[in-house]
């Protein structure tokens, strides 16, 4: 039988090669989606000097679940929805530290990712400007084409609450980047 | 292309140099070890060390706070003796 590389391997062979313990299937799969999830947790959080951190946090957790996933094809969703659990819980802690230490000069050291495009710096402008709840399902969009329903799965809400909220953070786009045009 | 894809490609990019080149080992070594833990008998040793701890804490609180309680008995007691001599005397 001829041997797979990783890189073409199917990820649901993988995702059960890791769920029967193989380090090298954990290994392969953490490398597919690790910059993924670190883009996906650096948009959300919109610092630099966590990412590792949360991204360790991210796989550990996926690592110590794995073995209860039943059905791999949900697979990307769930680690997504991890991502996003991690992610918020780091910027709630965040916000109660700051209610503690408001003025700590290191919290005006959020990263500044290098400058390009202005269509990209609005888009930026407008999802900093953003709650984070509609932002997260702007981001996950992008990430991946996902139903309302995986959606709603991944962010711990109902169908009609992550309608509704989408609906307003589009509209917000529209109109924060049509403003700037 | 979307705008939200270029700036998700965008962020991706930035992000994917924070971490390190062996970042997927460094988490599978780490998930490892957390495995590994510690065995039963170092926790049932634990738990007795600190069970010991605790009453050893307790009881020694107790004698401190009995060795005080005697202090400040004998301490009224001999104000009040020093009372009732000097009623004594100008009786």
């Amino acid at each position: 039988m001829p041997e797979i590389s990783p890189e073409a391997e199917d990820l649901t062979a993988l995702i059960r090669r890791a769920q029967d313990g193989s380090e090298a299937a954990l290994e392969i799969l953490i490398s597919r989606f690790q910059d993924r999830i670190a883009g996906f947790v650096y948009s959300l959080i919109g610092r630099d000097d966590a990412i590792e951190d949360l991204c360790h946090d991210i796989f550990i957790k996926m690592i110590s679940g794995l073995s209860g996933l039943k059905n791999p094809d949900s697979f990307e969703a769930w680690l997504f929805r991890i991502a996003r659990n991690v992610a918020m819980d780091s910027l709630r802690r965040k916000r109660l530290w700051r209610m503690f230490v408001p003025f700590e000069p290191k919290h005006e050291q959020i990263a500044e990712a290098p400058r390009t495009d202005s269509r990209l710096e609005s888009f930026r402008a407008a999802l900093e400007g953003m709650p984070p709840n509609q932002k997260e399902l702007i981001l996950l969009l992008a990430e991946n084409d996902w139903s309302y329903e995986q959606l709603a799965e991944i962010t711990h809400s109902s169908v009609s609450a992550v309608k509704s909220r989408l609906f307003r953070a589009r509209e917000y786009l529209r109109q924060r980047i049509s403003d700037e045009d | 292309m979307k705008i939200e894809s270029l700036y998700t490609e965008h962020q991706r990019r930035y992000a994917r140099t924070q971490l390190p080149p062996d970042f997927a080992r460094q988490v599978i070594e780490e998930a490892r070890q957390n495995a590994r833990g510690p065995g039963l008998a170092v926790r049932l040793r634990l738990v007795a060390i600190t069970g010991a701890l605790c009453v050893m804490g307790a009881v020694s609180m107790h004698w401190f706070q009995m060795q005080y309680t005697q202090q400040q008995n004998l301490q009224t007691w001999a104000t009040t003796a020093e009372q009732i001599r000097v009623l004594e005397e100008s009786i």
